[in-house]
């Protein structure tokens, strides 16, 4: 199956480890949840 | 022909780059085998049930900030993307195709395995809680 786009974007769970490593999150990046 | 030394695997977990730290990842797709065995058949008759794929990874440990046990830390409990690929730094293709998963982060070994004369590691399987997307386009 093809990957679409919609696929590789970063998800909720991905945000809050990003968030407890204090990494910054792509900005960019629509969420999953964004879309909805 | 586009086989290649299986020594630059890319590994990424809630987009973080743990690539530096991987000494061994196998990523295994699988699915249910659902039994459809009826009367008349002199065999076992199968079809697809459910994937039902892991990733099991080998890492070095390392505590420092945002690296393996951070990172895992963090996301233990929790169902996060894991993306591989089998050559990191080369284009995304054909042959050398993206697979993205969500795994759920169910165990931990964070005083791994090794002795005193061994770098502390840690080796994991991870459940797959999705199916697993095979792109040829995108970016690492």
């Amino acid at each position: 199956m093809e990957l679409t786009m919609a696929d590789q974007q970063i998800t909720p769970a991905d945000i809050e480890v990003l968030k407890k490593l204090g990494l910054p999150i792509p900005a960019e990046t629509k969420t999953k949840k964004d879309e909805e | 022909m586009a086989i290649y030394l299986d020594n630059n695997v890319g590994l990424k977990i809630a987009t973080v780059d743990l690539s530096e730290y991987v000494t061994s990842i196998t990523l295994t797709q699988t699915f249910d085998e659902v039994e459809t065995t009826t009367m008349g058949q002199g065999s076992h008759v199968f079809a697809k049930g459910l994937e039902s794929s892991t990733l099991q990874v080998d890492f070095l440990n390392d505590w420092a900030a945002s690296k393996v046990q951070a990172t895992l830390q963090a996301a233990y409990g929790t169902s996060v993307t894991a993306v591989v690929i089998p050559v990191k730094g080369t284009a995304v293709g054909a042959t050398n195709p993206l697979y993205t998963v969500s795994i759920l982060v169910n165990n931990l070994t964070p005083v791994g395995t090794g002795g005193p004369e061994d770098y502390a590691r840690s080796s994991m399987t991870f459940t797959c809680t999705s199916t697993v997307a095979y792109a040829t386009t995108g970016t690492f």
